[in-house]
């Protein structure tokens, strides 16, 4: 008991003092979750559009197959995405593997499907009388399509606040892509885990106040935009 | 004509909810239309306002049959615009909802800004030109998607049950600056509502429809069943109040009857043994004056049914009839349609 509460005390002053190897660690994970983030932002919203928009044949097998990979495991990925990146694998020549880029690949494959079925849950949400009144205004297809996309603007936004949350609490991609490098390729997680191994706790318990910061800061936006959509 | 419909009919999973034989529409008049819940008034007005297209049958517009792709109808809905049952606004502003249709349509920004002013003005909401549409009331929401739609100065405007959820000062704006388009732009208006005496007031024709089908003028009297077999041809039903109405020969116990206006008989006519089968005694509870003809629609209350009938002025005089009057009706058991 002793031990967590000295720990904590000392992760406490580490965060306030804003040491530099935290710093470090942290502006790593940020920037690394942020481009993720984005890319799959950038693949999931128009895809889960078009899905939730449009009429096709197997809409539903789409779906379903979307909300399946929602569970799959980050190791998964980061074995799936090693396979391409490795040495021998058809991507070998990059060189990507243990730099950010690969990270980045793996967590982009690991949250598009949760932009994508996030978007769908908000897209497929807004009121059909939204499209019937673009529609009897003179809305072509396309001015309908804006339409309905803004009035799910909350919930896609909430969306990607959820994938946000998803990346920058994942440890396994980030360690099979990664390699936790020191000041390069280490996250926040992967830190933990390693001080964890050294039963150096001090940073590990600081970088989880400041993950747990974080999240909590996702969770307070992602309650505020899902307000808004009920609203 | 603007609509012309032939043989038109509309089918959810293999349930009709629409069959139109024949149905012609003329530019500048006001049409009424009446029915229960799920008689098949929206999907008419969504196929009118080319937002369904229907199963099989033929719908011309001005003379032109209607072809159902997307451009085509696109420049269609620009000329013929729905106000819903329950409309919905945009989480934008009162004056972003007012100028999406305009916007659409290329019109100027002075000129939108003019127009959505003055279609504010003439539903009451001028006040709420800049104000969030998704803070204000049923009938606020219903007068600005009126309003919305009359900025577009539409060939023809739709309206499905405009006043049934919101309170009376806004049913009266409603029903104004709808008669207001009607004046201004010769709109014509196509009008669902369960609000007899407004469709009656101000129809050039009302229709009902009953089980996705179009007949008479929404005066007929409709009598549900359970039907129970009497004598003969003769069958009955007891009403809420206990007395019974007697017809002849429905294809089946629960057949749904409309019956022909019955006639005012207060007087020793009705007196007879032999014509007490077709005599009902009930309460008149609303008398309306009928927009073209020098008429009275009254509707009479059997137990809690009504009966309407269409009488001359002068029988209201003759009769001295007033809401809440005792009368007796005399009608004719073999003047029935059955559904």
């Amino acid at each position: 008991m002793d031990l967590l509460i000295d720990s904590f005390i000392s992760a406490i002053a580490l965060v306030i003092s804003l040491d530099q190897e935290m710093v470090d660690i942290v502006a790593v994970s940020l920037k690394v979750s942020g481009y993720s983030t984005l890319f799959a932002g950038l693949v999931g919203i128009p895809l889960g559009f078009l899905v939730a928009f449009e009429s096709f044949p197997g809409k539903r097998f789409v779906i379903t197959c979307l909300n399946t990979l929602l569970a799959v495991p980050t190791v998964v990925i980061g074995l799936f995405v090693y396979a391409f990146i490795s040495r021998r694998g058809v991507l070998g020549l990059f060189d990507l593997l243990y730099t950010q880029k690969a990270i980045i690949i793996g967590q982009t494959l690991l949250i598009i499907p949760v932009v994508t079925a996030l978007t769908i849950a908000a897209i497929s949400r807004i009121d059909q009388r939204y499209r019937k009144t673009a529609m009897t205004l003179g809305a072509n297809r396309r001015q309908t399509a804006f339409v309905i996309f803004r009035e799910a603007r909350y919930g896609i936004v909430a969306a990607v606040i959820a994938a946000y949350g998803r990346v920058i609490s994942e440890v396994g991609i980030s360690m099979m892509l990664g390699g936790n490098i020191r000041g390069f390729t280490r996250t926040m997680t992967t830190a933990m885990a390693l001080e964890y191994d050294k039963g150096a706790f001090t940073l590990a318990v600081a970088l989880g106040i400041v993950l747990l910061g974080l999240s909590f800061g996702m969770n307070l936006m992602f309650h505020l935009f899902q307000g808004r959509v009920r609203s | 004509m603007l609509f012309d419909i032939s043989d038109l009919t509309k089918t959810f999973s293999d349930r009709t909810v629409l069959d139109v034989p024949a149905l012609a529409l003329k530019k500048g008049e006001i049409y009424g239309l009446q029915g229960p819940n799920g008689a098949g008034k929206t999907t008419l007005l969504n196929i009118l306002a080319f937002l369904e297209r229907p199963t099989a049958g033929i719908v011309s517009y001005k003379s032109k049959p209607v072809q159902y792709s997307e451009p085509f109808l696109r420049q269609l809905r620009k000329e013929v615009v729905l106000v819903d049952q329950l409309p919905l606004l945009f989480t934008t502003t009162v004056f972003n909802n007012m100028e999406f249709g305009l916007k659409i349509r290329g019109i100027s920004k002075e000129e939108r800004k003019r127009r959505i002013l003055k279609g504010l003005a003439m539903v009451g909401m001028g006040d709420f030109v800049y104000a969030p549409a998704n803070q204000l009331s049923g009938g606020e929401t219903q007068r600005v998607a009126l309003a919305a739609r009359l900025v577009l100065k539409p060939e023809i405007l739709l309206m499905d049950e405009p006043t049934a959820n919101v309170d009376i000062a806004s049913a009266q704006q409603i029903k104004e600056a709808a008669l207001m388009a009607r004046r201004e732009w010769d709109t014509t208006l196509i009008i669902a509502s369960h609000d007899r005496d407004w469709l009656y007031n101000v129809c050039d024709q009302v229709m009902h429809l009953f089980k996705g089908r179009l007949f008479g003028t929404g005066k007929e009297n409709i009598i549900f069943g359970p039907w129970r077999h009497l004598s003969g041809s003769l069958w009955e039903k007891e009403l809420p109040d206990g007395q019974c109405i007697r017809l002849s020969g429905p294809p089946e116990p629960g057949a749904v009857a409309i019956l022909e206006p019955p006639a005012i008989a207060n007087g020793t006519d009705t007196q007879s043994a032999d014509t007490d089968a077709y005599v009902l005694n009930g309460i008149v509870s609303r008398l309306t004056l009928e927009k073209n003809s020098a008429d009275i629609m009254a509707t009479i209350l059997i137990g809690n049914l009504p009966f309407t009938l269409k009488l001359p002025r002068q029988k209201i005089q003759q009769e001295n009839l007033y809401p809440g009057q005792k009368v007796t009706l005399i009608y004719n058991p073999y003047s029935v349609k059955w559904l």
